[in-house]
């Protein structure tokens, strides 16, 4: 499967407010002071996209394992979600499936400009937390084969399982 | 003409028959020599030696005719001009033995043979008419079209031919002209007669006009010689100027029209061109410091003139002209500029010396555009020479106008005096200097009430919004319309049933509410404290405010407040305008007579320089509401204060809080720091740019794309220090490698 | 007394009374102005929600502009969003 640039066609130019509010969460995420332990950012060539690694919660069945998220954000950011996938290798999650996707309601419709890419690892980490097991998604090959490599932003999901 | 004749015959009808001649007829034997001879030779020679003609023209001329029509023309042509040619020769070889040592007697001479040659030959010219015009002109004679051609071409002749006739000629003519040019007397009209004799017979060229011009340019170049090194600069431009002019009126009262252009530009060449440098180098600047408007209209004009005959290797007269001014402009602007004893009339004397530049540029160089340029080039290098003072200055003589107080001159004298003080401005490099200072000056204007004229000051804005675009004046604009808010707000606020509260205090409460991002204030928290009365006030009107303005919190300005107060002294009641601290102050007197400078500064929380200050103002100013103890210039933490109880003044109503309205050392320097703090978020914003768009550049190219973004002076250094501070912000790195080079990090 | 005021003319400056915070949105701190703007003050007003949250008023705008009526809510605590009635 083919899991190289985000699915949106060519990404535009981020727009002012859009710049200043990265470099203003970027400098949060300084080296010296991670907001979170345990994670850290890792910027691409471009300012629109950063890779973040998280680790498993202690005490949850992903202690101490790393996971790379991709945060590709959109021109009107915070206007709009960022589009976040999990790269290769994905935790094994009911809510993750195997393409990256994430199911998590605050990435599609629940998103809320006062969110930040804080706030968003730390409610990926904390949905990794909840699962008592690890596991694909049931409809983890379906899912995969409609989807054909679009964006999870184009994913119409049903947020019928917030807990696992 | 045909000569033969039909004989007719009497008895028509019969017919007529023509026969022809039984034998040719032909011309009577020695005809020719005869007529020549007997007749023709006699009357030229008569002519030629001013006699009368021994046999009546129509004769002679019967004669040429018969002589013509037999066709012995070419033989009386022949005849006819070794006659011309013998009497010529003679009189030129008369001339040859003449000395040319007196010129006029020479030329005289000459003249008188030229004249009578050619008086002679008009007359010949009648008796051979017949010749002239069926032989001469048709038989296309090698050298002569005409018999008066045959007759110049004779005179020629001879007087190319013996050398020194022509040559003596010449030389007395330029002898003469060269005395004329001394300034002695010449017979003008007999130089003129005898160069158009150079040019009837066609020796005008190369036997007059070369070495003419030849004496004219020795002539001029030993005299400019002589006169550079001697004279001053205005008189010997006045001189050359004199020079052109007249050698222009002898190309047209003497010469042939030709060598006008020749003579002029030698004249030009050797007065002009040739000392264009020394001439700028020993008078330029001396005239323009005196002022000489009249000497340099003059050097504007004349050094003009030999733009055309400049070495190749030289700039042209205007170029080094024009560089000559941006020279001085620039040395006499950088002595006002740089002396700092001089900075009070800074201003004032830069305007005066752009007005007299102008009056210059306008009156001496024609207006020239490039010359204003050059002046305003000029202008812009000195005025940058010295950083942000002259800005500053700049500043504060803008506020000097608009502020009251400017008594006896008109709304439109003052408006050209902004006009004046803006194209200053527009020399300026840091424009923001200007801006922090004339924001300060003009907050203290509208908070004081110090503003001459509400127009004026509308007027000044339009002007720098035009200058500078909308930007740079919105927060000028803004700080107005606070002021007018303010007054609207005081209005429904006395309305207002809070207000109540200040009534019962008996004070009239007035507030300016600000926008506290557009006005140059301090930010620190005071910890002033105010009297119940005036803490009552404020109060009542914060809260008033608030329920007008609500999400909104107010920030007290008390270093800029001021009061009326009511001051009952023995001697008498007074009404004081004092500043908010005088006031403090001074009500602590209410309930004591002497106060030490520790309990004053207790009890109103006023910092000490400023507390110092209200002190002294107090104390040692000229109304001196309270007595120092002890008494003295300055004022000491030591010192106590007592409330003067002899204090008699002529005016029932005076101020003491005019320390408010002046500037202090202090406030200069923080106006100064808020530029350079802006300065440096500027320098950061720059930097940021354009390392986000390049990712990786190395130091040097860095500073080279700053400096195209950056409108003000900065020194690279200053620009070093905020990469260092960026680096620490982590907003770039430096290569590992190479520490010249820098990475974009966020 | 020896001294009475008349008249006083005091000097205040206004600022946006939203705490230390920053604004949830663009981040930027409430004494300053949103990113589009230069100059905090009026021509950056603030706004407050019924829920008491403050925002840029261009930033909230923004927001709540691009979403459908019933889904406008407030950035912070996803309530309904009602600009709360000030002067």
């Amino acid at each position: 499967m083919n899991m190289g640039g985000p699915s949106s066609h060519r990404r535009k130019e981020l727009t002012r407010v859009a710049q200043r509010r990265l470099t203003r969460e970027l400098a949060e995420w300084s080296v010296k002071t991670p907001p979170v332990p345990g994670m850290s950012v890792s910027e691409t060539d471009r300012v629109d996209e950063w890779l973040v690694t998280v680790t498993g919660a202690a005490g949850s069945v992903y202690e101490n394992e790393q996971y790379i998220l991709r945060f590709v954000f959109p021109a009107d950011y915070p206007m709009e979600a960022p589009e976040v996938v999990f790269l290769q290798p994905t935790p094994r999650h009911p809510h993750v499936y195997s393409n990256g996707h994430i199911c998590l309601n605050v990435l599609y419709d629940g998103w809320s400009p006062a969110l930040t890419v804080t706030s968003v690892c730390l409610s990926i980490v904390s949905m990794l937390s909840s699962a008592t097991k690890k596991g694909v998604p049931p409809d983890n090959d379906t899912y995969i084969r409609n989807c054909q490599g679009r964006s999870p932003k184009q994913t119409r999901w049903m947020f019928h399982d917030d807990h696992v | 003409m045909d000569r033969t004749r039909t004989r007719a015959r009497a008895a028509p009808p019969r017919k007529m028959r023509i026969r022809a001649y039984e034998r040719k007829p032909a011309a009577p034997p020695q005809l020719f020599s005869n007529a020549w001879e007997r007749f023709l030779r006699p009357a030229v020679d008569a002519v030629h030696q001013s006699q009368p003609v021994p046999h009546s023209l129509e004769l002679l001329y019967g004669h040429v005719h018969d002589i013509v029509l037999h066709r012995n023309a070419p033989a009386l042509y022949d005849a006819l001009r070794r006659a011309c040619d013998r009497h010529i020769a003679a009189r030129i070889a008369q001339l040859a033995a003449l000395s040319p040592s007196s010129e006029h007697v020479f030329l005289a001479a000459v003249h008188a043979v030229w004249h009578t040659y050619c008086t002679h030959m008009l007359r010949i010219r009648q008796i051979f008419l017949y010749l002239d015009r069926t032989y001469i002109v048709h038989a296309a004679q090698p050298d002569a079209r005409s018999f008066w051609d045959m007759g110049l071409l004779l005179f020629r002749t001879h007087f190319s031919s013996v050398a020194t006739v022509q040559q003596n000629t010449v030389h007395c003519l330029l002898t003469l002209i060269d005395r004329d040019r001394d300034g002695q007397t010449v017979d003008v009209a007999l130089m003129k007669n005898l160069l158009l004799m150079f040019t009837a017979i066609g020796t005008y060229d190369a036997a007059f006009e070369k070495p003419f011009l030849a004496s004219t340019d020795t002539y001029y170049r030993n005299e400019s010689r002589t006169l550079v090194a001697s004279q001053d600069v205005p008189t010997f431009l006045k001189h050359a100027e004199s020079r052109i002019h007249a050698e222009s009126h002898r190309a047209v009262r003497v010469l042939d029209p030709s060598t006008r252009n020749p003579l002029i530009s030698t004249v030009e060449k050797r007065l002009v061109s040739d000392h264009v440098v020394t001439l700028l180098d020993n008078g330029f600047s001396s005239m323009c410091d005196q002022h000489r408007k009249h000497d340099l209209k003059r050097c504007f004009a004349v050094l003009s003139r030999a733009s055309d005959h400049m070495p190749a290797d030289s700039r042209a007269p205007n170029e080094l002209m024009k560089s000559r001014l941006i020279d001085y402009v620039k040395n006499v602007g950088r002595a006002i500029v740089m002396d700092k004893s001089k900075d009070p009339e800074m201003v004032q004397s830069l305007l005066t010396l752009k007005a007299r530049l102008d009056d210059l540029v306008n009156f001496s160089f024609d207006g020239t555009e490039a010359f204003n340029m050059a002046v305003n080039f000029a202008f812009e290098s000195f005025v940058n020479a010295r950083e942000n003072k002259p800005a500053e200055l700049i500043a504060k003589f803008v506020d000097s106008i608009l502020r009251t107080g400017n008594k006896g001159f008109s709304e439109e004298q003052l408006e050209t005096t902004l006009d004046n003080a803006l194209t200053l401005f527009r020399f300026i490099d840091g424009k923001d200097v200007f801006e922090a200072f004339y924001n300060k000056d003009l907050a203290k204007r509208l908070l004081y009430d110090k503003s001459a004229s509400l127009d004026l000051e509308k007027s000044m804005i339009s002007k720098l919004k035009h200058e500078c675009g909308p930007q740079f004046t919105a927060k000028l604009e803004a700080m107005f319309r606070d002021v007018d808010a303010s007054k609207d707000l005081m209005q429904s606020f006395k309305t207002h049933k809070l207000s109540k509260t200040s009534l019962s205090h008996g004070i009239d409460l007035n507030v300016y509410v600000l926008e506290s991002a557009r006005w140059p204030l301090s930010t620190q928290p005071s910890k002033v404290k105010l009297p119940q009365s005036l803490m009552d006030c404020q109060e009542v009107f914060k809260k008033f405010y608030l329920t007008k303005h609500s999400g909104r919190k107010l920030a007290w300005q008390y270093v800029n407040g001021s009061c009326r107060v009511k001051a009952n002294f023995p001697e008498g009641t007074k009404f004081l305008e004092l500043s908010l601290y005088q006031t403090i102050v001074m009500l602590l007197f209410n309930d004591a007579d002497e106060l030490s400078y520790s309990e004053i500064a207790d009890a109103t929380g006023i910092e000490e320089l400023p507390l110092k200050r209200t002190m002294l103002s107090l104390a040692c100013g000229k109304a001196r509401v309270l007595l120092k103890r002890p008494k003295g210039p300055q004022v000491d933490a030591k010192d106590s204060f007592v409330f003067n109880k002899k204090f008699t003044h002529r005016q029932t109503k005076l101020k003491i809080n005019a320390i408010q309205i002046k500037e202090t050392v202090e406030e200069n320097a923080a106006t100064t720091e808020r530029v350079f703090q802006e300065r440096n978020y500027q320098i950061d914003a720059a930097v940021v740019r354009i390392m986000k768009t390049r990712r990786t550049l190395q130091h040097a190219g860095l500073l080279a794309e700053v400096f195209d973004q950056l409108r003000f002076h900065h020194k690279p250094a200053d620009v070093k220090k905020r990469i260092e501070s960026l680096i620490e912000r982590e907003y770039l790195e430096r290569d590992e490698n190479n520490p010249q080079a820098y990475h974009y990090l966020a | 007394m020896k001294l009475t005021i008349n008249k006083v003319r005091l000097v205040a400056a206004w600022t946006w009374d939203a705490g230390d915070d920053a604004c949830g949105i663009c981040r930027n701190a409430f004494d300053g102005c949103c990113p589009d703007c230069n100059i905090p003050g009026d021509a950056c007003p603030l706004v407050w929600g019924n829920c008491k949250h403050p925002f840029h008023l261009h930033c909230i705008s923004k927001w709540i502009g691009a979403q459908s009526s019933e889904q406008q809510k407030c950035p912070m605590c996803r309530q309904d969003w009602k600009f709360e009635a000030r002067k």
